[in-house]
């Protein structure tokens, strides 16, 4: 385990009065190959993290572990409510490394968007978030009211009654924010959401979503390739190389300090 | 495994798996029946006789198959939506009904007619088979291929996606054709007689030979199973999630040609549906004729229609949570082979081994009645609703259902909210055609008592000692209630069913 590493691990274990999410020591691996090696970080409800790297730095493999779509080999994955006035707090373990604990994707109450919105063409965009909070446990006769607030929120009210394929690619975006937040989620997952839409929306949506995850108090962590989006967006900034932490700071600190090969030659980059 | 998952295996295993291992294990019980049959002179010969119909059938079945299958996906050949939606037709005639409705006016006989109407029969195997998988092409791929290479490239890149698709409709073809004996049968009663395989399995459980109807039974379903289970493994490789984005490959322009190349399907559908109805129409003379024929079987109709309605049910109903549960399994190899066996086993070993299970005093209220019917339909069948369904469910993209669990929905949630809904076209058109390959079955039926209550039952004995104009217009009474469903599925969904 590298010096860095094994540093996140011990602010990952102190920070057990902290709140939000906490990710320990976790490896991922698929047979023989390593996608990720011993990471640790934490994310507080309201912050936006941003995870850079190159492709194949296991940056997917981490999002997809902490959302629970995938089993990590190794490390504790957690969930830590605010603290309350009489300071008590409940902190649920999603996953840890003995392997005795392991909560489904569906019980974690969180929301996540990938390139690909992955939405569900037999429904209307107004019905999508209907489905989720039938899913999520929302009463009836509440499921109306917050469908429409959210879908004003997102800008796409006026399209409540269409269909994904009726929607252009900014829309469907929109509508696959509104669904990962929808029924209080704590945890918004972003796995390069914006890839395919041009630099200006790219731009714009990307500002809007984390506006809006902030609004809802939603902590959001967020795997992009692209340093621009990650230094424009995130409060704290990762970088993943060959499945390890090389650096971690503030979108200040990163940038005036470059550590690693991926950092220093996107820096290279930004100064040619 | 899931005990659920067990429940459904267990459940196909005494449909079909049961039924096939009781009339096997007299190999076993009657070692030196079995090897004597497996000697004898005559067996081998027959044996060459069937595969030399089956090759021949393919060979001009698959390129046959494979070039209306590109016309009509891959093509701008006109009105190909609607030639899509028409090519089953034939497949759903029951052969007898090709067989009583060309051979009543043309004079054919011998290894030639009994290829030509295999070929009428079964080529829609491999049309709807290859264009499912033409059907996934991508405009992206597509553009790819023609720029690397062109239209040339673009041909065998679209054969190589189809191949292994049309070997399976193939080879569904081949199990038919090595399990049927009623077509050889007829069209050979007069002239030079041809003997093919099914009739030695026949003769072996006329004359009360168990033993060595299982042993010649052995190569038949060897024969079936080995290449159907090698080519749904193929066909999965090359097999692709389709996600809501994406793009069909855009039709090739055929150019002026494209008139002549409709004519090539329109022939087909001619020779294959249109004239074989009005053969028969013809045959039968008049309506009265025909009204007289459906007031004399009212009984054996609604029979028939009913069980092959609860049949179709009933596969739908298992097929479904089966394939549901083997996607969780990446489904083995093994199920496929479970599902497909009954199919490949000759129909008499079937309705051997389903009489000798269900044929006991207690269970008289099941063998006597329809209840034998449906377990033996539903086993030997249950492929047909098992492939589309399968097929449909592995295609559906992951990541909506990933997206589904991450919002909360339980495995109930994910399959009633998102699966289901999405699969809904897939499931109707697996009904219509278990629906329709419960209607054209005989030879499975022949073999149980309560199945001479059955309107194909009715058909066969009547062949030899009714009128041909009686005859004629019982095939056409079976032949509209089979294509009834498919009819109005295609009313309503307007669109071509999916077979994989």
């Amino acid at each position: 385990m590298n010096q860095l590493n094994q540093q996140a691990n011990e602010a990952a274990a102190g920070r057990t009065t902290g709140d939000g999410l906490n990710v320990e020591a976790i490896s991922v691996e698929y047979g023989h190959i390593h996608a990720v090696r011993e990471v640790s970080l934490g994310v507080r409800p309201g912050e936006h993290v941003a995870i850079i790297g190159p492709s194949g730095s296991g940056k997917s493999s981490l999002l997809r572990s902490v959302a629970g779509l995938i089993r990590p080999a190794a490390g504790r994955i957690t969930w830590s409510d605010e603290t309350r006035a009489d300071e008590t707090r409940l902190v649920e373990t999603w996953f840890d490394t003995a392997g005795t604990r392991w909560v489904e994707p569906e019980h974690r109450r969180i929301g996540m968007i990938a390139q690909q919105p992955a939405l569900w063409p037999h429904l209307t965009a107004r019905a999508h978030l209907i489905r989720v909070l039938g899913w999520r446990g929302v009463r009836k006769r509440d499921r109306s009211g917050q469908t429409d607030r959210l879908l004003e929120l997102v800008g796409i009210a006026h399209r409540a009654t269409h269909r994904p394929a009726e929607l252009s690619g900014g829309e469907q975006q929109r509508l696959a924010l509104a669904r990962a937040l929808v029924g209080g989620s704590r945890l918004l997952l972003l796995d390069e959401p914006l890839g395919q839409l041009d630099l200006v929306r790219r731009r714009e949506l990307g500002r809007e979503m984390s506006r809006i995850a902030r609004e809802m108090g939603a902590a959001v962590l967020h795997v992009t390739h692209d340093p621009t989006d990650a230094m424009s967006l995130a409060d704290r900034i990762v970088v993943l190389e060959e499945g390890r932490m090389t650096q971690q700071g503030t979108p200040n600190e990163i940038s005036s300090k470059p550590a690693g090969a991926f950092v220093e030659a996107v820096d290279r980059m930004r100064h040619a | 495994m899931s005990i659920m998952l067990i429940m459904l295996i267990g459940g196909v295993a005494l449909l079909g798996l049961l039924p096939v291992v009781i009339a096997m294990a007299d190999l076993v019980r009657r070692p030196g029946e079995a090897f004597s049959a497996l000697v004898d002179p005559v067996f081998w010969p027959r044996l060459g006789t069937s595969l030399l119909i089956v090759s021949l059938t393919l060979a001009f079945m698959l390129p046959l198959g494979l070039v209306m299958a590109w016309l009509l996906v891959r093509t701008n050949l006109p009105a190909r939506r609607l030639g899509m939606m028409l090519i089953p037709f034939p497949l759903f005639l029951p052969p007898l009904v090709h067989v009583l409705s060309w051979f009543g006016v043309v004079p054919l006989s011998g290894i030639p007619a009994i290829v030509l109407v295999y070929v009428i029969a079964f080529t829609p195997f491999v049309v709807l088979l290859s264009a499912r998988s033409m059907d996934q092409i991508g405009r992206a791929h597509a553009e790819t291929v023609q720029l690397m290479g062109g239209r040339r490239a673009v041909l065998l890149d679209d054969l190589r996606h189809a191949l292994p698709s049309a070997t399976i409709g193939g080879v569904l073809a081949l199990v038919f054709m090595v399990g049927d004996f009623a077509v050889a049968d007829f069209l050979t009663s007069v002239g030079p007689k041809v003997t093919v395989y099914a009739d030695t399995l026949y003769v072996h459980h006329q004359a009360r030979r168990p033993g060595a109807a299982a042993a010649t039974a052995v190569p038949g379903i060897l024969l079936c199973l080995i290449p159907l289970i090698w080519a749904l493994r193929r066909r999965r490789q090359l097999g692709a999630t389709v996600d809501p984005r994406f793009e069909p490959a855009e039709p090739l322009a055929l150019g002026g040609i494209r008139w002549a190349l409709l004519l090539l399907i329109a022939i087909y559908l001619l020779i294959g549906t249109a004239l074989p109805l009005i053969s028969l129409s013809w045959q039968a003379g008049s309506w009265t004729t025909i009204l007289e024929q459906a007031r004399g079987a009212s009984d054996r109709i609604v029979f028939t229609v009913l069980l092959g309605a609860a049949a179709a049910t009933g596969m739908v109903l298992l097929a479904l949570p089966l394939m549901l549960f083997a996607q969780r399994l990446r489904r083995p190899w093994w199920l496929d082979a479970l599902i497909f066996l009954p199919l490949a086993v000759p129909p008499l070993i079937l309705g051997v081994g389903l009489i000798r299970l269900w044929n006991r005093p207690l269970l008289d209220a099941i063998y006597l009645g329809p209840g034998v019917l449906l377990i033996a339909l539903i086993g030997r069948y249950l492929a047909f609703a098992a492939l589309p369904i399968g097929g449909s469910i592995e295609r559906l993209d992951r990541s909506m259902l990933d997206a589904a669990r991450l919002a909360g929905a339980g495995s109930v949630g994910r399959t009633a909210g998102i699966t289901l809904p999405l699969i809904a076209g897939t499931v109707v058109s697996a009904w219509c055609i278990s629906f329709c390959f419960t209607l054209r079955e005989l030879d499975t039926l022949i073999m149980l008592r309560a199945g001479q209550r059955t309107l194909p039952f009715h058909l066969y004995s009547n062949v030899v000692f009714a009128r041909r104009e009686e005859v004629a217009a019982l095939a056409l009474i079976l032949a509209g209630v089979t294509i009834a469903p498919l009819l109005l599925y295609l009313a309503i969904a307007r669109r071509a069913i999916r077979f994989l």
